[in-house]
């Protein structure tokens, strides 16, 4: 017979028992969870508030970084302004063109795998190669220049004049985006074939289609790219800093160029960290912003 | 009446014709919108310089010149780059597998005090910026010494990264809850359920996993060029990098820099036709290329 000792320690290792496995599974998560995302998320808080050029210890300067992020520093402006300039450049054109293509890409004709391939395909090359890719595209010399001088117009230095810089790293964004491309033709394939019926049904045509049933129903995941991109397109930094290095001028000083020439040209990890939390607090509240304008036209199946 | 109807279905299959014909031709612009920048660069590599002077410009080069692909590979030393490159991948490749594949299963299949949060707060992880941890990591780094090597690249693969964790546990879902009963009967325990029962059956999605994190790790520049400092342990993108600023700087030999684009993205393009299945898989499952 079992003292009663040990069936208590039994039972309580018992219950216990799947709760330690099941973090024990997950622990190397918790591991990089804690020391990749939580400690530098905090630390970057107080080394805003901080001097630190690598060498020595942080110096505690107050408001001083913040003060001059906000109200002195007219590159983080600049740098502002450029990133939102090509937010508003690239999400909305390319979510509709994500979605047109995604359309095109779900029509019953034949060869349609071969089209999907080839209009993803060159989105996978990523990186400096396609960033490498579109300077040549975009040279003076290049093919779009060719093809604008068979209709007359003489086309600008694009990577070089202030005027076309951003609109041309924003041309390459949304002639990248494939991923954009294939999760919208994911939603399409998704979509109810009855649905369809039913407007039939009712007498409606294509466009009645679209409107009433495609639409709503892919609207979650347009919803979630533009998210995505939104967040990621705020980040970027190798387009600028491998096809126009900032310029010409303050051009395409995207924020995150500024920032990587704060942190890691001049080693102000103070002040890059004061940047870094402003750059996370505005994208926080464009994703929060963009959450509530989601109410009014993201479709959710079983609500009303 | 047979006339009418007989009218009617060819009035139907015209405007089915008319429908593919528009289609086609939307296709045929898409095609050339998004495979001619790849045909130019691949062209370009071809090229004389002498041919990119000429008016008007050429598409096709006068003569297949080869030489740009030599004078590339040995401009930066590629050769060098390309090995480091692929240690960096395959052992980071190795870590989002084992890693990913562990978590995802804790996840999914194990039930335990604080999963549903956890998990939410895993989710919530992916949409933090980048920009908004990478002063502290590169601090912890360096204070470890490990600014300068290649480790700050590849040991955090090893501590799984949440977009693979969210695949691996979505493809965990649909796998039935019988399996892991049955297994308990026969006396397996959780990592025995893990490793003998359920791991076989995720292959699609290691598949789908190990091409995501080939091509980021590849391609992420950023992390290479912040961690990154001695020429012997440099990657394939900044190598590439170097040959654009030496161009910037004033050695205008294009189809150089175009020989080096092609052959530097042709690991990515292989990638993708082997795995190109896995890759749409992915993307349809999470929305998301892993990044």
């Amino acid at each position: 017979m079992q003292s009663p000792r040990t069936v208590a320690s039994n039972i309580s290792w018992a219950r216990l028992r799947p709760h330690i496995v099941g973090w024990a599974f997950i622990s190397p998560w918790l591991v990089s969870f804690s020391f990749l995302m939580v400690y530098p998320f905090i630390a970057s808080f107080v080394l805003s508030f901080t001097r630190y050029q690598l060498i020595g210890e942080a110096e505690f300067i107050g408001f001083e970084n913040i003060q001059r992020m906000l109200f002195e520093d007219e590159r983080v402006t600049d740098a502002l302004r450029v990133t939102f300039t090509y937010v508003l450049l690239t999400v909305p054109a390319g979510t509709a063109i994500s979605i047109l293509v995604a359309i095109l890409l779900n029509q019953h004709v034949r060869g349609i795998p071969f089209f999907r391939t080839s209009f993803y395909m060159p989105s996978v090359i990523g990186g400096v190669g396609l960033a490498l890719l579109w300077t040549t595209i975009l040279a003076k010399n290049g093919p779009i220049n060719a093809a604008l001088g068979l209709v007359g117009i003489e086309g600008p230095n694009w990577l070089f004049e202030t005027a076309w810089a951003l609109p041309s790293l924003a041309l390459k964004a949304i002639a990248t985006a494939g991923a954009a491309m294939l999760i919208i033709l994911a939603a399409l394939q998704g979509v109810p074939q009855h649905l369809y019926e039913a407007v039939e049904l009712d007498g409606g045509g294509e466009w009645a289609k679209f409107w009433h049933v495609t639409l709503p129903q892919i609207s979650p995941a347009i919803f979630y790219n533009v998210i995505v991109t939104t967040i990621g397109v705020m980040q970027s930094f190798v387009e600028a800093f491998i096809m126009t290095n900032g310029g010409p001028g303050t051009s395409t000083l995207f924020y995150g160029l500024y920032l990587y020439r704060q942190a890691f040209e001049f080693y102000r990890m103070g002040y890059a960290s004061a940047l870094a939390w402003m750059i996370f607090l505005i994208i926080l509240a464009l994703t929060i912003v963009n959450f509530r304008i989601a109410r009014y036209w993201v479709y959710y199946e079983g609500e009303e | 009446m047979s006339a009418l109807t007989a009218s009617w279905s060819k009035s139907k299959t015209t405007q089915r014709r008319l429908r593919d014909a528009l289609a086609y031709t939307l296709l045929a612009v898409g095609f050339v919108w998004f495979i001619f920048p790849l045909f130019w660069v691949i062209m370009g590599s071809l090229k004389t310089f002498e041919d990119f002077n000429q008016i008007p410009l050429r598409i096709f080069p006068s003569a297949l010149y080869f030489g740009n692909y030599p004078s590339a590979w040995t401009s930066v030393p590629f050769g060098r780059y390309f090995i480091n490159t692929a240690i960096i991948v395959s052992l980071s490749v190795v870590g989002e597998l084992i890693s990913a594949s562990i978590v995802g299963f804790g996840f999914s299949r194990l039930k335990f005090w604080g999963r549903n949060f956890l998990f939410m707060v895993l989710l919530s992880t992916m949409m933090l910026p980048f920009w908004v941890v990478i002063i502290p990591r590169f601090l912890l780094y360096r204070d470890i010494g490990w600014v300068g090597t290649w480790l700050p690249l590849i040991v955090p693969s090893y501590f799984a990264n949440p977009v693979y964790v969210f695949l691996m546990r979505q493809f965990f879902m649909t796998l039935p809850p019988e399996l892991d009963d049955a297994a308990k009967i026969d006396g397996c325990n959780e990592l025995g359920i893990f490793w003998r029962i359920l791991l076989p059956l995720t292959k699609p999605v290691l598949a789908t996993i190990a091409i995501f994190s080939f091509i980021n790790v590849w391609t992420d520049f950023v992390k290479q060029v912040i961690y990154l400092s001695q020429d012997s342990t440099y990657t394939v993108a900044i190598g590439l990098a170097f040959l654009r600023w030496q161009i910037a700087q004033g050695d205008p030999v294009p189809g150089l820099l175009m020989a080096a684009t092609v052959f530097t993205s042709l690991p990515m393009i292989a990638i993708f036709f082997i795995g190109q299945k896995y890759m749409v898989r992915g993307i349809a499952l999470t929305g998301r290329t892993g990044t």
